[in-house]
């Protein structure tokens, strides 16, 4: 054999074009094979080598043109996919409809937690901006707050060089006045001129620098300025803030804050008013109300500063600790964690929650495998019909590879449609979804940045999913089965089609048991007795405003004279509004003295009786005892048990003191719940205040009063107030408010639990029709030889519900120990009891039930003339 | 007159194309016109001239049977078509009517 060098023929082989390469290779073999007879082998070789570089030429090369024309075949694929689509409309429009809202469920959950995991990510600072907060332990307790003392950043970034910059915020609330105009319940934030160093809220108009350096000046948001002023120019006004006899003067406009920021404000108060009103003093270490933001350099970790403050808080609050004793611990929160991590007492916001971010996102990945579910069930029941083209196809020279590849692209241009009816379910639904999980979240974020392609991928990994078994199954059929007359019922399949039908309806079964938990445990905590009369109990809020402060007594006989009020309270909180928590001294049981944190409330001496509460021992407070105003407390039985009591009439007479009065406990008051069913009731000491101490009123409606005699009570309060505007709230409205991230999840997980039922169901729907279908010859048989409908009905009816009774079996455990995980999270909880799964298993069979009767029915309404005469 | 004009290599293998008759594939043209020109040619021009010929129309080509040298690779044998044909004609007469009128006798004196 002459054998030319191998790599230079493999290289011809290579470049050069089929229909040239045979003569051209065996020409340039001939010739190699005469000169290796005449000069040898080396230059036949070396001739050989210069003929394949010299062939190398654009002629030769292989050319797109001449590769294997295989448009053709793809072009045949999407001819066969659209048509057997609209062959059979049921099941494309079952298959594109239960894809498209899968996704849509999908894309909305999608917005939802992007929304959700987007807060404080846009600060250019962000990754060194962290919030200081306390933990406090005090005799017996232990609170974890996010607020921390009025001087910690200051002390922080003296003694660390690390610290570079420090920002404290602290919230107010309540009334703005301008010159004609009153404005209720507004929500501020004092901050230090390093506001703007710290986050990316920018000022449209004013002086960063001096904007919020100088006493009794205000920033004003964009659309708080708008609100108040029009379109007239705010900067230079004046107006005057809730109490503050000094007029501030409007120095600035900032942007709205970003929906997606852990705090909000309609305007910010510059931090040294708060000094110059003489509300910080010293270093007031066990003085709870400042929310401190500091900044380290690139990179810092915390962990080195964290091992360092032991000593600081040794030298600066050492001695303070020791005489209290109460311990403080700093930590540091990642300003980007806050959101969604923290959930401290006293947050400066709502916060959301990670918890509910896991569930809705497996949720939405359930929906959409559910969906992908109904599509692989229904291409492998529906195997029959291709049968005989994918014969055909095998025999015409097809290999498995390419049957597979078919199969793919068909269900991922079904994919394709879903996707963009989803986007239209999407925007159709996202108004709507906005008011339920309160965002403004918008359609056109689906395809911000790098979105598009995530989508693509999506749409691709959905097909594939929904795609691969059928595509397998059907692409392995022998032909010669394919094509014989008898029709391939699939039945090899039966086992698996069953499990995934199961698969759904346990995802539907655990989706319909939990929202059953979750609305007990919402209904629950909204029906408990909280141990107060909430009803018909109207509250305004008017913080400290010097003409109600003033005009208090006539103002609650003006309301005492309304036919439609029972009675008139004025204090510093009420049960919707949580309590402070005050240094409190009493004395034991056995007499000893010990000082604890304790909850306070001001009250005056009609408080007890407006909210009906209970005295357990002792007496309430009396207008005619003349040193009930000076000393005299109630506790609730928390506190009475705390103060180390055997018998709850044993406290009466101890000592007690708390915000700055001293005197002893009259009497003991059941316990109510004065703060959200989150916690536990914890012990409240309750004294009467002046009118210089309250901030709010809350007026008893008679029984029966309805809505519109508000107009009433309003006339009578602007008999006497005209400073502050009567926006009046229901006390049990307010209380539900408090429960706004539960109810919001419950509605969503109702809905989207909706969903997958209604998808699911949709699969075992088409899947019924088709096996009615299959059965119609067998149940025309049975008719002939006499089965009863109900018979028939049982029969058909039997296999779907067994199915149902599976998934209800293994659902039971799954959701038992999911839901006492969420159930968990709070104090005041329902059992998980046997009734909900019974009622959840309930639901689940008639929705199978109700799903397959159409068939069913159909069935026995069958003429077996007609289906057994062909046979 | 244009596709009609041939070059004098495409002329040279286009005769030899026609004078091998039946056996024309490219190292048959190849040694055929060493043979009669003592012309040392590369295969591979030979090739793209062969191609440039068949674009033109006027040469075609069709694989013979499979061989027993080379591997069992066919060769592509190459035919005059008339187009072909014609071309070489109309050289020739050119070429005649212009050495007609060349004078029998012209010397250029320098």
């Amino acid at each position: 054999m002459y054998q030319p060098p191998k790599w230079a023929d493999r290289f011809l082989e290579w470049y050069c074009d089929p229909l040239v390469l045979e003569d051209l290779q065996g020409d340039l073999h001939e010739l190699y094979k005469r000169k290796y007879e005449d000069r040898g082998k080396l230059k036949a070789n070396a001739s050989f080598i210069w003929l394949v570089i010299r062939s190398f030429r654009l002629a030769n090369l292989k050319s797109p043109s001449h590769q294997k024309n295989t448009f053709g075949m793809y072009k045949n694929y999407f001819k066969i996919a659209i048509r057997s689509l609209s062959r059979s409309t049921l099941y494309s429009t079952i298959n594109i409809s239960g894809l498209a809202v899968g996704m849509a469920v999908f894309m909305l959950i999608f917005l939802y937690v992007k929304d959700e995991l987007s807060y404080d990510d846009y600060h250019s600072k962000g990754d060194n901006i962290y919030r200081v907060v306390s933990d406090l332990t005090v005799p017996d307790n232990f609170f974890q707050f996010a607020l921390t003392p009025p001087h910690l950043g200051t002390r922080l970034k003296e003694d660390f060089p690390e610290v570079q910059d420090y920002v404290r915020l602290s919230s107010l609330r309540g009334i703005v006045k301008l010159e004609e105009k009153t404005f209720n319940d507004e929500v501020g934030l004092y901050a230090d001129p390093s506001f703007f160093n710290f986050f990316d809220i920018p000022l449209i108009e004013g002086d960063e620098q001096k904007a919020l350096s100088d006493p009794f000046t205000i920033i004003l948001s964009e659309s708080t300025a708008k609100k108040y002023f029009g379109d007239e120019d705010p900067i230079g006004k004046l107006l005057e803030l809730d109490g503050v006899e000094q007029r501030f003067s409007i120095v600035g406009i900032i942007e709205d804050v970003p929906h997606n920021t852990h705090f909000y404000f309609d305007y910010l108060v510059s931090f040294t008013t708060r000094e110059s009103l003489g509300i910080i003093q010293g270093d007031q270490w066990f003085y709870l109300d400042y929310y401190t933001y500091v900044m380290f350099p690139d990179g810092f970790n915390t962990e080195e500063l964290q091992a360092k403050l032991p000593d600081f808080i040794e030298k600066h609050i050492g001695d303070d600790q020791r005489e209290a004793g109460q311990t403080y611990e700093f930590h540091f929160q990642p300003l980007r964690d806050i959101y969604l991590k923290s959930h401290r007492d006293v947050e400066i916001g709502a916060n959301g929650n990670l918890q509910y971010i896991y569930i809705f996102s497996l949720i939405a990945v359930f929906i959409v495998v559910i969906a992908c579910v109904n599509f692989m069930n229904l291409s492998t029941a529906r195997s029959s019909k291709r049968a005989k083209e994918i014969g055909l196809r095998k025999v015409v020279g097809a290999v498995k590879r390419q049957l597979v590849a078919q199969f793919l692209l068909e269900s991922i241009i079904i994919t394709v449609f879903a996707f963009i009816l989803s986007l239209a379910l999407t925007s159709l639904a996202l108004p709507s979804f906005n008011l339920i999980v309160s965002k403004e979240l918008i359609t056109s974020d689906l395809f911000k940045n790098a979105m598009p392609l995530f989508w693509a991928l999506l749409v691709g990994a959905t097909g594939f999913l929904a795609g691969i078994y059928p595509a397998l199954v059907l692409s392995g059929f022998k032909p010669i089965n394919a094509l014989r007359a008898s029709v391939i019922t699939g039945r090899e399949n039966t086992a698996l089609r069953k499990s995934l039908v199961v698969f759904q309806l346990i995802i539907s079964t655990i989706l319909i048991m939990g929202t059953i938990v979750i609305s007990q445990q919402l209904t629950s905590m909204q029906n408990r007795n909280l141990g107060f009369d909430k009803e018909q109990m109207l509250m305004v809020y008017y913080a400290s405003d010097q003409m109600v402060r003033n005009k208090m007594e006539e103002l609650r006989e003006e309301l005492n004279k309304n036919p439609n009020v029972s009675k008139v309270s004025f204090s510093r909180y009420t049960p919707s509004t949580g309590a402070s928590n005050w240094y409190t001294t009493y004395e034991l049981g056995n007499g000893e003295t010990q000082n604890a944190s304790m909850y306070g409330y001001l009250v005056d001496f009609d408080f007890i009786n407006a909210y009906g509460l209970e005295m357990v021992a002792g007496r309430a407070f009396d207008r005619s005892m003349g040193t009930d105003l000076d000393e005299a407390f109630i506790v609730n039985e928390t506190a009475a048990l705390k103060m180390g009591t055997e018998r709850l009439a044993d406290i009466l007479g101890k000592d007690i003191s708390q915000f700055g009065k001293e005197g002893k406990v009259i009497g003991v008051v059941k316990d109510f719940n004065f703060k959200t069913l989150h916690s536990e009731i914890e012990p409240l000491v309750i004294q009467l205040g002046t009118p210089g101490n309250f901030a709010m009123v809350s007026i008893k409606l008679k029984a029966g009063v309805q809505l519109q005699t508000l107009e009433s009570i309003e006339d009578s309060w602007k008999n006497v107030i005209t400073t502050v505007p009567f926006d009046a709230y229901f006390l049990d409205q307010e209380l539900n408010d408090r429960y706004e991230a539960e109810i919001r999840t419950g509605k969503i997980f109702g809905i989207f639990s909706g969903l997958a039922i209604f998808i699911a169901a949709l699969g075992l729907f088409a899947l019924s029709t088709l096996s009615a279908e299959q059965q119609r010859k067998n149940i025309s048989v049975r008719k002939v030889l006499g089965a009863s409908e109900t018979g028939i009905v049982y029969g058909f009816a039997n296999k779907f519900l067994k199915l149902a009774f599976i998934a209800f079996l293994v659902s039971v455990p799954a959701t038992f120990l999911l839901a006492e995980s969420w159930l968990e999270n709070f104090t005041y909880r329902i059992n998980v009891n046997l009734s909900m799964f019974l009622l959840g298993g309930v639901i689940i069979l008639l929705i199978t039930l109700l799903t397959i009767s159409f068939q069913s029915f159909r069935l026995t309404r069958l003429n077996p003339a007609q289906n057994l005469r062909s046979e | 007159m244009r596709g009609e004009h041939i070059g004098e290599l495409e002329e040279l293998v286009l005769l030899t194309v026609g004078s091998l008759y039946k056996e024309a594939y490219a190292v048959a043209i190849l040694d055929e016109i060493l043979e009669n020109t003592s012309r040392k040619m590369d295969v591979t021009a030979i090739h793209s001239v062969l191609r440039r010929l068949e674009k033109k129309g006027f040469v075609t080509s069709e694989m013979g049977g499979a061989t027993n040298e080379r591997g069992g690779r066919r060769k592509r044998f190459f035919s005059l078509t008339q187009a072909g044909r014609r071309v070489i004609e109309d050289t020739m007469e050119l070429r005649l009517t212009l050495y007609n009128k060349l004078p029998k006798l012209a010397f250029v004196s320098v």
